[in-house]
């Protein structure tokens, strides 16, 4: 019985990995994503670009 | 003589009058020429000066569509009327460019700045802290492209925590920290086989116990130091937040709690930041770090630290269906580093769960073995459950609800337990890069002998990423 649980969760694990997609995490303490106050939508000044 | 010049002034004055006719109809027809050949030029120029104006159009729509999120260019002041004789160039100059069109360099940083409330069971004071949680700093962050796979970068950042939340207490309320700290100071190489980082920053165990999609961690998140560690609890039979003791020589206790300060050699009792952690790994340091490619949304990490500490982490992060997912465990021998000295080894990890709905909860935990039978050893448990809701004030925006609980085991003595209850809520201006954050915290720290009293906290404050 043990044994055919874990089966079905290794295969349930398995099928949820196939349907995974990308995930950006950013860690909690970091500068956020996104915009700024100042910098607007991209969140930072770009200063050196040709 | 005579004759000979009258006839040839007469001959000269035939010629005269014969040729004039023709030479008057040879000029107009050269005038109409002329006029022609400047009708022809002025075609010519209208049709050249449209053309420029199309190229210049042309030009400015590619320059708006290269700048960072569309954004146009900042334009050129107009000059005021009868300066404009000097065209105008089709695309205004930029500051500053590099002849290598493959890299940038990039400006950032946040200030997060807040009043922490505490009562420590005998008084009750306002502090203005830096939220060491997400403390206030600045960024500069460089890249370049060295081939079609290869990227080289730069990091500096550095954080400015004047009167840092992990740091005031009782005795120290004002004039702590306010310089520049190191955070990240590396350089890095980016390929298909990986990445590879050396210098000061994150070890590859840095952040596994702080895995959060909670939307709330700028209130409150697993690593309670950050939120009020330097206050000390009160000891309830002595009502004093200190040891008054005796200084060098003859010098008698003071009555007063002035740690390090004075003859005295007053010593704070233990503090939040002793009696409660995360056990995140090997924080920021000066290492070489390697970081796997990610593979089935797994990525591995280890690196080596000055001094001889290592570590090896697993991060994994991956959207399924409805469902956000974040998970990190790691392994570290921190037993080389002096901050870490009764520390053997530890493990210790975190995940957090985000629906589609807003629902959260987030989960982390760890535990480190001592070096000796009489070292402590910590361990400790988070947990957090919250709900993130997205425009609900207004439009562009969240609002993270989340309650969370601590317990931690042996921080600073054997046979320690601290319990801390929390509720956080977060609104985040997303236009603005502004988080409005409040969070109420509770702490208890029950030790065999001893009775301190219970602390209380409120911090309320705002991030804004500049």
């Amino acid at each position: 019985m043990k044994s055919r649980i874990a089966m079905l969760l290794l295969a349930a694990g398995m099928l949820s990995a196939c349907a995974a997609k990308p995930l950006d995490y950013h860690a909690p303490g970091e500068i956020p994503n996104g915009g700024g106050l100042i910098t607007g939508k991209d969140g930072e000044f770009v200063i050196l670009r040709k | 003589m005579r004759i000979s010049l009258i006839r040839c002034m007469a001959a000269a004055a035939m010629t005269i009058a014969l040729t004039a006719p023709v030479t008057g109809r040879a000029q107009e027809s050269e005038i109409q020429q002329l006029r022609a050949l400047i009708k022809q030029q002025q075609a010519q120029i209208d049709a050249m000066s449209k053309k420029l104006e199309s190229i210049a159009a042309r030009s400015e729509q590619a320059s708006i569509a290269a700048s960072p999120a569309g954004q146009p260019t900042p334009q050129v002041k107009a000059e005021p009327a009868g300066a404009s004789q000097k065209a105008a160039p089709a695309t205004p100059p930029k500051m500053i460019a590099s002849e290598n069109e493959n890299v940038s360099l990039a400006i950032s940083g946040q200030v997060n700045r807040a009043l922490l409330y505490v009562d420590d069971g005998d008084k009750q004071d306002i502090y203005n802290v830096d939220n060491d949680q997400s403390s206030t700093r600045i960024r500069l962050a460089g890249k370049a492209k060295l081939s079609e796979q290869w990227t080289a970068g730069t990091m500096i950042e550095m954080d400015v925590r004047s009167n840092t939340s992990s740091a005031v207490n009782q005795s120290t309320d004002n004039g702590v920290g306010g310089t520049f700290g190191e955070r990240k100071l590396e350089l890095f190489f980016e390929g298909p086989v990986g990445k590879v980082s050396l210098g000061q920053g994150d070890t590859a165990s840095n952040t596994t116990s702080e895995v959060d999609l909670s939307g709330t961690n700028v209130a409150g998140y697993s690593n309670i130091n950050e939120y009020s560690g330097g206050f000390a609890f009160v000891n309830s039979l002595t009502n004093r937040f200190c040891t008054d003791v005796a200084g060098p020589g003859a010098l008698p206790a003071d009555g007063l709690c002035t740690p390090g300060q004075g003859a005295s050699l007053d010593t704070l009792n233990t503090r939040i930041g002793q009696a409660f952690f995360n056990l995140d790994g090997l924080s920021r340091d000066d290492r070489i770090r390697y970081d796997t490619p990610k593979f089935m949304n797994f990525m591995a990490s280890t690196s080596y630290v000055a001094g001889g500490a290592s570590d090896v982490a697993l991060y994994y992060a991956a959207e399924i269906n409805a469902f956000k997912i974040a998970a990190a465990i790691a392994y570290a021998d921190p037993s080389s580093l002096t901050a870490r000295t009764g520390i053997d080894t530890q493990f210790n990890g975190s995940a957090s769960i985000l629906h589609s709905s807003g629902a959260n909860i987030t989960f982390a935990a760890g535990a480190a073995d001592g070096k000796t039978p009489a070292s402590v050893d910590p361990d400790f448990y988070y947990v957090k459950a919250g709900w993130l809701f997205k425009d609900l004030l207004s439009p562009k925006t969240k609002t993270g609800f989340a309650i969370d609980y601590n317990n931690s085991n042996e921080g600073a003595v054997i046979g320690d337990e601290g319990d801390m209850y929390g509720v956080s809520a977060v609104h985040t201006l997303s236009d603005y890069g502004t988080d409005l954050f409040t969070t109420y915290r509770h702490f208890e720290l029950d030790r065999i002998g001893v009775n301190f009293d219970d602390i209380d906290s409120v911090m309320t404050g705002a991030r804004i990423k500049f």
